[in-house]
């Protein structure tokens, strides 16, 4: 089965992902914050990461994606973001290096449901 | 900062960052709400000239107010406390001092105060200005809160001497934090440099491009923040030469 990594520093958060990924008999990996992760990673590597932004500090996920992303090994991971920052869905015209890739967002209080969903649909597009 | 979802011609930015969840926003004002009418009720039980309001039944009203005021003071920390404990001790953890403070603290006047927009340390969640405030509102409510349960409930049970003691305490710490709000409040209300402030306490966020600019370490990281700390210093000193 899919293994996950889940990356946040609220351990209520990470227990409660826990419980919804294994009623779907995913692997849960779990990190508290982006240096753990990474490291968490390169010792196994994920099928999917549930990414966080804001832990250590703001941008301490959009950091993890971003390394992630100049990693040959992690650069086919599918990243989803995880968080409570709110955020205006515009239209962009040229991407540019500040921009950061994902395969999708969620935003905080989440549902169970559009998690899982999101998830399997990562899981199942093309990679990076 | 902005997240770009792939394979969409759609992309996310980042607007807004939390900084206070809704019991520390009701906390603070709820705080704000009990120490004002206990600066009021102390000034005029302390000042020598204000001291004809509190004879008779007004002072009995104002010693009530006081109290009543009092307990509720001392409460809310401890409710916040027991409600969100991991959260308090996350902010005492970014209510600590560090080496940047001393530069912030060399710079504050010039940066806040004659306007001279030099660079200034990065600073993170809580900048030195906020953690001072922090750190004597904190001594404040130990220090008032026990001088006065002390003069509330040991009189002649304490020696004359301690009590007395109590009584300076209790003076002259409300004398620093009355100083302490007015700063506070000025720089809240009146600052053109601290208008984010206000805001996070009365929606819980503040602005992406406020929180990169004036809370860099919190926004960065420390690394890149002082990374961008040193590159933001050396072209300074490029521009005066």
């Amino acid at each position: 089965m899919a293994k996950i990594l889940v990356v946040d520093d609220d351990p209520d958060f990470i227990n409660l992902i826990r419980r919804v990924l294994r009623s779907r008999n995913y692997e849960v990996l779990t990190a508290v914050n982006g240096e753990a992760a990474l490291k968490q990673m390169r010792k196994e590597k994920p099928d999917l990461v549930l990414l966080d932004i804001m832990m250590a500090y703001i941008l301490d996920g959009l950091d993890v994606s971003r390394e992630m992303a100049q990693d040959p090994n992690l650069k086919d991971v599918p990243v989803i973001m995880v968080t409570s920052l709110t955020g205006a869905r515009e239209q962009i015209e040229l991407p540019s290096d500040e921009y950061i890739p994902v395969e999708d967002w969620i935003h905080k209080p989440i549902d169970p449901d559009q998690l899982l969903e999101q998830i399997d649909r990562a899981l199942s597009a093309p990679s990076r | 900062m902005t997240v770009q979802l792939k394979g969409k011609r759609e992309a996310i930015t980042i607007r807004w960052i939390p900084k206070y969840t809704f019991l520390e926003r009701a906390g603070h004002w709820l705080h704000t709400a009990t120490f004002v009418p206990l600066a009021i009720t102390g000034m005029i039980l302390f000042f020598p000239f204000l001291q004809p309001l509190a004879q008779g039944a007004a002072g009995q009203f104002i010693r009530m107010v006081h109290r009543i005021a009092a307990v509720l003071f001392g409460l809310i920390p401890i409710v916040y406390f027991i409600i969100q404990p991991r959260r308090l001790l996350m902010n005492i953890r970014e209510f600590m001092f560090d080496k940047e403070d001393i530069g912030w603290v060399k710079n504050a006047f010039g940066y806040y105060v004659l306007g001279r927009h030099g660079v200034m340390p990065p600073q993170g969640r809580f900048n030195t200005g906020e953690k001072m405030n922090g750190l004597i509102m904190i001594v404040a409510w130990v220090i008032l809160g026990l001088s006065g349960l002390i003069m509330w409930f040991a009189k002649g049970l304490v020696p004359t001497g301690l009590f007395q003691a109590m009584v300076i305490i209790h003076d002259v710490m409300m004398i620093i934090s009355v100083c302490m709000l007015l700063v506070h409040l000025y720089l809240a209300i009146a600052h053109p440099l601290m208008w984010a402030g206000l805001v996070s306490m009365r929606f819980g966020v503040t602005s992406a491009e406020y929180a990169a600019e004036h809370h860099a370490k919190w926004y960065y990281g420390p690394k890149r923040a002082m990374e961008l700390y040193e590159a933001q210093k050396r072209q300074a000193a490029g521009t005066e030469h």
